[in-house]
């Protein structure tokens, strides 16, 4: 059974078959008390009845069928304060041979009592008669419903007892116990970082900042960088950049990427300005490649065009598995 | 053929290819290249000098 506890309220619960909840007298809400009732004396209700709340509450309803009775001075629905939860509760509260309800039955305190669960048997008082029971404890105090005490069964008498505890601790009904805060599980839910779905995130790079140059002319080409590697077989992305220029402003730089045998890129660059004046063009490009489980080389090869040098740096390849 | 110069620095190469193209071994010469990283001046010529020709060429590279 899980429920958000709180003070201050809610149900003080059903005490199950326990016996008494607790002095009726000046209990809360006796309730329906269900097959309790007799006291052993009988008749006399007891003060239950008078129930009402201790606190501000109470309904004390009525104690029981017929023959309850006496209730004797029990019937303590506790005082006021903030019950628990009393939960299910086993087979408490035998009384013994008098009255006394012990513990069982207990609504807790009603005062702003929780709920009180069901009690399960509890209640027995013993030799006296089939009392005992005080019903449904009431609201006592400021609380909530108290509950029904169940019946009592065959409790009897419940003589002087009925006490049902000065309240507070009293009335514990067996395991029942508080309540807690049931409530939120946790944070369920959030599966932590999934990140990257295995292989397809794979990527491969390798990069030169450096700078390089030549004199070499067009169609000499000369290598700036070369990217080799056995892939998983699937589907790539081969990305590349550099920056490239020419020695004399006006000049032209080639450079290709390939690998080695398809080029997928090869370009003419004009340079407007020099590398003496920082004239330093940029490039990128990329091309979605399928490749099988064997050695890839890639390279990014560069020359001038006919004349002065060619420059180049900040070479890059990345391949990136896409499917 | 290739010869191997160390060059710490950025060597001019228009500079040494215009030495080169006015020298005694400009026939041999192909293209030169520079990496930074590894910072050695290559010289690609046709073929070997001789050892005439290679002080030549090593007083051209100390030029730039």
């Amino acid at each position: 059974m899980h429920l958000i506890g709180g003070a201050g309220s809610g149900f003080s619960g059903y005490s199950g078959v326990s016996g008494y909840s607790g002095y009726s007298g000046l209990s809360g809400y006796s309730g329906t008390s269900g097959l309790s009732g007799y006291s052993g004396y009988s008749g006399y209700s007891g003060l239950s009845g008078a129930s009402g709340s201790i606190g501000t509450s109470g309904y004390s309803g009525y104690s029981g069928i017929g023959t309850s009775g006496y209730s004797g001075t029990s019937g303590f629905s506790g005082q006021e304060g903030s019950s628990g939860y009393s939960g299910t509760s086993g087979v408490s509260g035998y009384s013994g041979e008098s009255g006394y309800s012990g513990f069982s039955g207990y609504s807790g305190e009603s005062g702003s009592s929780g709920y009180s669960g069901q009690s399960g048997v509890s209640g027995y008082s013993g030799v006296s008669g089939e009392s005992g029971w005080s019903g449904e404890s009431g609201e006592s105090g400021t609380s909530g419903h108290s509950g029904y005490s169940g019946e009592s069964g065959t409790s009897g008498y419940s003589g002087e007892s009925g006490y049902s505890g000065a309240s507070g601790e009293s009335g514990y009904s067996g395991a029942s116990g508080g309540s807690g805060y049931s409530g939120a599980s946790g944070v369920s839910g959030y599966s932590g970082t999934s990140g990257y779905s295995g292989a397809i995130a794979n990527y491969y790079y390798a990069e030169d900042l450096g700078e390089s140059n030549t004199t070499s002319s067009y169609a000499t080409y000369v290598n700036k960088l070369t990217y080799t590697f056995t892939p998983t077989a699937g589907t790539y992305i081969l990305e590349w950049n550099f920056v490239a220029v020419h020695s004399s402003a006006g000049g032209d730089v080639w450079v290709r990427v390939s690998n080695g045998t398809d080029v997928y890129s090869e370009a003419r660059i004009n340079c407007v300005n020099s590398y003496t004046n920082v004239g330093w063009v940029a490039r990128t490009g990329f091309i979605r490649l399928t490749l099988a489980a064997v050695s890839n080389s890639f390279y990014i090869d560069f020359c001038r065009h006919s004349s002065g040098t060619a420059y180049i740096k900040s070479s890059k390849i990345l391949l990136r598995r896409v499917a | 053929m290739i010869y191997y110069y160390t060059k710490t620095t950025i060597p001019d190469l228009d500079t040494l290819e215009i030495a080169i193209l006015n020298s005694s071994i400009s026939s041999t010469y192909e293209y030169f290249r520079w990496d930074e990283g590894d910072d050695k001046l290559k010289v690609h010529l046709n073929r070997e000098l001789n050892s005439s020709e290679k002080i030549v060429l090593d007083g051209l590279v100390a030029l730039v």
